[in-house]
């Protein structure tokens, strides 16, 4: 009775204070937008007011004001009048208000320096506070300030922070050394670099990760100083924040080729015939003879790319990029495709919505499909054009896809580029199909044919813009029309029955007969004679092309007729062509156009008064074929430096993946002395406080399952899961692990049969085992747990959930 | 290194600005530059002329970037010098990862533009922890580290809601009041980088969203009047909303119907131990994560057959009907589903083939008189584009758009499934044979993958009693599947 009207009782009580809270509420922040208005009635005076204010509250009322002017881009107030009201918040108990107030003063300090120099002192009593975070920020807002004499303060505080027990603070050093290279540069520069090796040196990832950002911006040069750290790094590579990985990536790659041998490749095939050959990996990538080959690295390099493996499922664009450069700069096309990073480099393309990612991606596979289309050819279908593709995005598709083509695939691709070209409206586009299809032509004479005759087909029955058409008449003239004669022919018979053909088009095709005229002349003078009587009717362009053709025929005829070494002088009137010409020169004086008289002129002159060289060079000058069917043909693969800027490739990225050099150099002594012995790093986490969650040692659980496997071949797969998984979990366990773990025994001898298989399974790993047997006897008894009865040790944390609302649960444990 | 970085909204006005120096250019002055140096930096997507660009060199060594997000149909512009030999991958992810912190920092689906109006103190905050030298801030990124630092200021709902859950539970266990769930001790620091270790929630919670997206493309033939599939991929993403107390540890167990899903990209809290993401182990972050996306590839598994549809909608057209061939008709098949009981915002988009009439005509002509006044054909030539007119039509409604020969036929908001929709349309004063060039699909669906994956089961396991307050709750809330179409068409 008395507990009823106890818990009656305390109803009511919560009942008032449900009350109180929504009257609270009701007054103050019913919504943000009433805030918002009154914010912005605080007029300028009030303002000042507010910020003297001795009230938190106002005070942060006119901060708020403040930070919203800065960030409206408002100019009605100009906000740096309220310096030194701002400036001396920062003594306010509110950290949120002394944060603003580290906004202003980083936006605001370089404007009036003795005033922001008042505010240094309060910032650095912070320095020595209790909390973290306040002294991380106090440091942040401290190298903020870029006011040179404040510099030497910066540093001595620096100097004392990085001995911090915070790993947040330690990080925030590199920060502040970052700041103050940049703007101080060479003349610190003696007084940062311990500055930076200390960090290098720590043992906390997150300090890590700061210290290779700032690396990787100020001193890239000194890679000598990665020596002790590199094989920590590359344990701890998949714990470091995803934001430092590409840079470390980026390091440790240049790292690799100043300071480690060349891998060597074997020659698998050979092997069994006593010696196999063997070769340094070649400076190109893909340029190893050997079908099957076998790849022996040094050991570190070995370490590298394996650490690089769990990176695959990252989900930063960044981080998946410099690891595919990472093998593409270090290891074979085999090593690059089991890595699985080319999927990993389809996958992100595919799942990004951010059009800057994927372009970039796309120009990386772009250049790795060129030299090594194998990566890519099962992911063909992925470079088929969206319709929601950006027409960038969509060019750099097809180029791709260019590279793709094979005889398997051709079939598909050609359908795909003829829907392309025939239904889209960007012209850009059209042209990059256009050209891609054209490399399809160039796979066999019966492609090259069928892609020839619907290119004419297609040009007679639509409108085309100039700059598409322009790209058709180069395309068939690319693919080599010696051998395809008849549709050539065909191509005359257009001319002539169609007088309805755009006049752009009937231009673009005349044109074609003057560049045939260099491998087929036979055809030439026939058409052009054709073409004569309804020179009139034609259209302008038509017409200029027309006397182009003459000029062209006549030009060849000169040449022809001298080569056979006749001692007369060619005679322009009793010749056919001759004669052809002077009918088209004649037409051509009475044209309405200016262009074509003036042109008129121009040949005739050339061939009146006998400079036939000179008409041989203006009329025959060889043409550049369509930069992208050239550079991607088989032919033209030779040089090193491909002119990637002309196939719409950023600067950037083609500088990213240019190959590095390999040192040949390296002292053969080094590999005895071990420069990359481990030094001895600097923990700090023993200042803190340790703790023991039984929850992290579970994170073993499963791969007590997948050791236990009947099949040695299994086993061996399942091992490698174990290793890329006994780094991370390496992350939980925490110093006093061990210790707390090394009177297990007694629970070990339980049920030893698993245990042997699963030190047999670790036994057989090479590198790895020490790591993944530490954790073992932890994995193996969560596993125990998960399989027999669910926790027997923790009945109420056993909270396996299951859902009934929907249709696809079930009970976990039975 | 970062100079300064605004969002506008689609229209490219200022909403907020965050200038790292005192030399940062305001909005207004980088505007005007813009315009003058790249001008189709600021256009839209559905600008056919000049198509739009992302990057741009506004003086040496300035460069521009920009990042349009969908969700928020917000611009996020970058003003950065000293690019180094890096692509410019960072950068534009780094927007994009402020896009999504300020979702996960306010528990949103979307950011309206009043939002981030009322929070302008909190979000420059936000910027200033995530941005520290010009830099991406290597280590403060994660969300939890910067509801830390900046707590959020929980809303009006959240309050009542959080009251009346106090009150339910002073009811429940009288002796320990009201406040006595106030923390005893802080222990700052954290084991997981993703995770803070001190977190009390007065209902621990823990929700599932798997979220796919369909791209495909269809190409239909007519004689068989079967479509067969040119590319296909499905997108996939799963979601966890956490609201746990204490350090769980969650096991997720995920049936894939088969599927493979090719090296899934995940968040660094989860382990895949074997190897595939049909079973995880996570710590789960606090709030909102993308905790997996994976891609299917419809075109490498062989399971899939090239005709069969994906998803709940397969459509099929037939045209050049009628007498004068100038009809079509298009028929919606939705399937029947039991756990769907209705397809949402179905919108089918219907271009016609210009080109075929065209052609035809000039067939004729040429044959005709071979010497007509290229003028008069031209003006024949646009008379042929009619509006599309509607026949019949079971459901929805069509909305000719203002470009000839493009319609939209738009259903209710809600289509119960396994409805049969048909729509018969003509085009008005066509004197040729209507041919359909490709008809555009979208809709949304919820409770059904078309994938078929789904989630087997969840495990939460925590030193702490994560249900000492409610015993009869359930921590796990359910799971929500949505489907979504991307780029999804069928073209003749």
């Amino acid at each position: 009775m008395v507990d009823s009207i106890y818990r009656i009782a305390s109803a009511l009580e919560s009942a008032k204070v449900i009350t109180m809270d929504a009257a609270a509420i009701a007054t103050s922040k019913l919504g943000e937008t009433s805030y918002t208005t009154y914010s912005k009635t605080i007029t300028p005076e009030q303002l000042s007011n507010l910020l003297n204010s001795r009230n938190p509250r106002e005070i942060k009322d006119g901060m708020k004001r403040i930070i919203s002017l800065m960030a409206s881009g408002e100019t009605t107030v100009d906000v740096e009048l309220y310096f030194a009201d701002v400036v001396k918040n920062i003594i306010s108990e509110d950290s949120n208000v002394r944060l603003m107030v580290c906004i202003y003063l980083s936006r605001y300090a370089e404007r009036d320096p003795n005033l922001a120099l008042l505010s240094v002192n309060s910032i650095q009593k912070t320095l020595s506070d209790v909390d973290s975070e306040t002294r991380r920020f106090s440091l942040k807002a401290l190298s903020d300030m870029k006011i040179p004499s404040l510099f030497p303060v910066v540093l001595y505080t620096l100097k004392k922070a990085v001995t911090d027990p915070s790993a947040v603070v330690r990080g925030e050093v590199a920060f502040s050394i970052l700041k103050l290279y940049r703007e101080e540069g060479e003349e610190l520069e003696e007084e940062l670099k311990p500055l930076l090796r200390a960090l290098l040196c720590d043992a906390d990832p997150l300090v890590v990760s700061s210290a290779i950002v700032l690396f990787k911006k100020c001193f890239p040069q000194n890679l000598d100083w990665l020596h002790g750290h590199f094989r920590y790094y590359c344990e701890i590579m998949s714990e470091l924040d995803s934001w430092a990985q590409d840079s470390m990536i980026d390091l440790l790659v240049s790292y690799c080729k100043r300071f480690l041998p060349r891998p060597t490749v074997i020659d698998a095939t050979t092997s069994t015939e006593g010696v196999p050959s063997a070769v340094l990996l070649p400076d190109r990538f893909n340029e190893i003879q050997f079908p099957v080959y076998d790849v022996i690295n040094h050991p570190d390099m070995t370490l590298f790319l394996q650490s690089l493996e769990p990176l695959v499922h990252s989900m930063n664009p960044s981080v998946i990029l410099s690891s595919s450069n990472a093998f593409y700069q270090l290891a074979t096309p085999m090593q690059f495709k089991k890595s699985g990073f080319p999927q990993a480099l389809v996958r992100t393309c595919v799942f990004s919505d951010n059009v800057g990612v994927i372009s970039s991606l796309l120009q990386t596979i772009l250049i790795l499909s060129s030299l090594d289309s194998s990566l890519f050819i099962p992911y063909t279908r992925k470079f088929f054009v969206l319709p929601s593709d950006d027409t960038r995005v969509a060019c750099l598709k097809l180029k791709i896809l260019s590279n793709l083509i094979n005889e398997f695939n051709v079939k598909v691709i050609v359908e795909q580029l003829k829907y392309y070209i025939s239904t889209s409206q960007r012209s850009e586009l059209v042209i990059t199909a256009a050209n891609t299809l054209a490399v399809c032509g160039q796979l066999s004479i019966r492609w090259e044919s069928h892609i020839m005759k619907w290119f004419i087909s297609h040009m007679e029955t639509s409108r085309l813009p100039n700059a598409v058409l322009d790209s058709y008449v180069n395309v068939i003239r690319l693919l080599n029309p010696k051998r395809h004669l008849k549709t050539i022919i065909q191509l005359s018979e257009v001319l002539e029955s169609r007088k309805l053909l755009a006049d752009n088009v009937r231009a673009g095709i005349v044109w074609l007969f003057g560049e045939i005229a260099a491998v087929e002349y036979r055809i030439c003078p026939d058409i052009l004679r054709k073409l004569i009587p309804n020179f009139s009717f034609e259209g302008p362009e038509t017409r200029n092309q027309i006397l182009l053709l003459a000029a062209k025929l006549l030009s060849y005829d000169i040449d022809s007729f001298r080569e056979h070494g006749d001692v007369n002088e060619y005679d322009l009137d009793n010749s056919r062509i001759g004669q052809l010409y002077k009918a088209v020169a004649y037409l051509s004086e009475f044209d309405g156009s200016y262009d074509i008289r003036d042109r008129a002129r121009c040949y005739s002159s050339l061939f009146l008064t006998g400079k036939f060289e000179i008409a041989t060079l203006l009329l025959q000058a060889p043409k550049p074929s369509p930069v992208a069917a050239s550079m991607w043909s088989p032919s033209s693969d030779g040089e090193p430096n491909v002119n990637w800027e002309s196939v719409g490739l950023d600067k950037n990225v083609q500088e990213f993946h240019r190959m590095l050099p390999w040192n040949e150099n390296i002292s053969e002594i080094s590999d005895e002395d071990d420069i990359r012995r481990p030094v001895t790093l600097k923990d700090y986490s023993r200042y803190k406080k340790s703790f023991s969650s039984e929850s992290f040692t579970g994170k073993n659980i499963s791969r007590g399952i997948t050791s236990v496997s009947p099949n040695n071949s299994q086993l061996r797969s399942t091992n490698e899961h174990m290793t890329t998984s006994a780094v991370p979990a390496k992350k939980y366990r925490l110093q006093s692990l061990e210790e707390f773990f090394s009177d297990i025994p007694a629970k070990q001898t339980n049920k030893p049969r698993r245990k042997i298989v699963i030190q047999s399974s670790s036994g057989e790993d090479d590198e790895d085992s020490s790591s993944s047997v530490e954790s073992e006897e932890v994995g193996y008894e969560r596993s125990e747990d998960a399989h027999e009865n669910g926790g027997e040790d923790e009945e109420g944390d056993e909270d396996s959930d299951d859902s009934n609302d929907d249709n696809n649960s079930s009970k976990s444990f039975g | 290194m970062f100079i300064a970085l605004y969002i506008t909204d689609s229209k490219n006005s200022l909403i907020f600005q965050y200038l790292l120096g005192s030399n940062s250019p305001l909005f207004s002055h980088l505007l005007a530059r813009i315009r003058t140096v790249c001008p189709s930096l600021l256009s839209r997507d559905d600008d056919n002329d000049s198509p739009p660009l992302f990057h741009c060199c506004v003086a040496k060594d300035l460069e521009i970037y920009k990042y349009h997000s969908q969700v928020n149909n917000l611009n996020y512009y970058c003003l950065a010098s000293g690019a180094d030999s890096r692509p410019q991958t960072e950068t534009f992810t780094f927007l994009q990862l402020l896009d999504q912190t300020l979702l996960k920092y306010f528990d949103k689906d979307q950011l309206t533009v009043n939002k981030i109006i009322n929070n302008y103190d909190r979000i420059t905050m936000i910027f200033y922890m995530c941005i520290n030298s010009g830099e991406p801030c290597v280590g403060s990124l994660n969300s939890n580290r910067i509801k830390r630092v900046i707590p959020i200021k929980s809303d009006l709902s959240k309050m009542i809601n959080h009251t009346a859950h106090t009150l339910q539970r002073a009811v429940r266990q009288p002796r320990q009041g009201i406040l006595a769930s106030t923390s005893e001790n802080l222990e700052t620091e954290e084991m997981v980088p993703w995770r803070s270790s001190n977190l009390k929630y007065p209902s621990d919670e823990i929700y599932v969203d798997i979220i796919e997206t369909i791209h495909v493309i269809y190409q239909a033939h007519h004689r068989h009047k079967s479509v067969q599939m040119v590319t296909g991929t499905i997108n996939g993403q799963v979601n966890v909303k956490s609201y746990l107390s204490g350090n769980p540890t969650v096991e997720m167990d995920i049936d894939l119907a088969g599927n493979e899903l090719y090296a899934p990209s995940l968040h660094e809290c989860v382990e895949m131990p074997q190897g595939s993401p049909s079973s995880l182990y996570f710590i789960p972050p606090d709030g909102i994560c993308n905790l997996l996306n994976y891609t299917i590839d419809l075109d490498m598994n062989p399971k899939v057959k090239a005709t069969r549809p994906v998803g709940l909608v397969s459509v099929v057209y037939k045209d050049g009907l009628g007498l004068n061939h100038d009809e079509f008709e298009i028929h919606v098949n939705i399937s029947n589903s039991p756990s769907v009981p209705h397809i949402q915002d179905l919108k089918l988009q219907i271009e016609l083939q210009p080109r075929i009439q065209e052609l035809e005509e000039q067939e004729q002509e040429a044959q005709r008189d071979a010497e007509m006044d290229p003028e008069v054909k031209e003006e024949r030539n646009q008379l042929e584009d009619g509006k599309i007119k509607v026949l019949r039509n079971t459901h929805g409604r069509f909305d000719n758009s203002v470009h000839p020969g493009k319609g939209t036929w738009i259903f209710d908001s809600n289509t119960p499934v396994g409805s049969l929709p048909m729509l018969r349309g003509c085009v008005e004063d066509a004197k040729h044979p209507v041919r359909i060039k490709c008809v555009g699909v979208s809709y949304t669906n919820e409770g059904l993958l078309p994938s078929g994956i789904g989630l087997r089961r969840i495990n939460v396991r925590s030193p702490t009693n994560l249900r000492e307050n409610n015993r009869d709750k359930r921590l796990f809330k359910g799971v929500k599947y949505v489907c979504r179409t991307g780029d999804f068409e069928i073209r003749s």
